[in-house]
């Protein structure tokens, strides 16, 4: 199968990329439209936290969380977009790849950190406040706990993948203005 | 870089163009080019012996080292 090239592998998962893009732009807002409704609407059977100023609190970070892991992800997806659009053209040694997946480790990055610090309030500011189910309660830190691993050893392993691409792109400007 | 590429000096003295030394090395144009304004990085052997061989010189006429360039 090609791989590179119009009609290829990377063509298809442009296009399939452009798709999970629209999914992520879509989710993100329903998400931030469903906390904001909880929130400003006062629903008190969406959340069975007795304390107002808790309840309050816990959903707006929830929200924001949502809001700032979805815009992430678009900029991630993006990035993601364009290095297969090059692929597509078959421009492998570019310096805009190089960008895109620097762009990507730092972001994937960032959103480890941000779900660790999520963890963090959840587990010792809200679990004083909050009366969790305690299983439910360690699922969540687990849930939280892998997320962030997955994307902070994703983000390293960009890292280190556009550091050997980056020595490849050296190598073949070498090779290029070798007479 | 310091090593500097006098190919055009060695050219205007031998009265030949730069398209005839490209024709007879083998080498495109854009590449005798890249040479003559210094971005090459390298030179393989094989290109410069031939260079020497139609500008009959030694490599020492073509490549000269300048300090703090």
């Amino acid at each position: 199968m090609k791989i590179l090239g119009e009609k290829s592998l990377s063509s298809k998962v442009e296009s399939g990329l452009k798709v999970v893009f629209c999914i992520i732009a879509l989710a993100t807002v329903i998400g931030f439209i469903g906390c904001s409704v909880v929130l400003f609407f006062d629903y008190n059977s969406v959340t069975i936290i007795e304390n107002y100023l808790v309840r309050t609190i816990l959903l707006t970070i929830v929200s924001v969380v949502f809001i700032i892991t979805g815009i992430v992800a678009l900029f991630i997806v993006y990035q993601f977009i364009q290095i297969f659009e090059n692929l597509r053209k078959s421009k492998l040694f570019e310096r805009d790849n190089l960008k895109a997946l620097q762009k990507v480790s730092n972001l994937s990055i960032i959103i480890g950190i941000l779900f660790l610090i999520i963890l963090i309030i959840v587990s010792i500011i809200l679990g004083k406040y909050v009366v969790f189910n305690l299983s439910s309660r360690i699922l969540m830190e687990i849930l939280l706990i892998t997320f962030s691993i997955v994307f902070i050893v994703f983000g390293i392993g960009i890292r280190v993948l556009n550091e050997i691409y980056k020595k490849a792109i050296e190598y073949k400007e070498e090779n290029d203005l070798t007479i | 870089m310091p090593i500097v590429v006098n190919v055009d000096v060695m050219l205007a003295k031998r009265k030949m163009s730069s398209q005839e030394l490209s024709e007879k090395v083998g080498i495109t144009p854009a590449n005798l080019s890249i040479l003559k304004t210094n971005k090459a990085k390298a030179i393989r052997f094989s290109t410069l012996e031939k260079i020497c061989e139609i500008l009959d010189c030694k490599p020492g006429d073509i490549l000269d080292y300048e300090k703090n360039r």
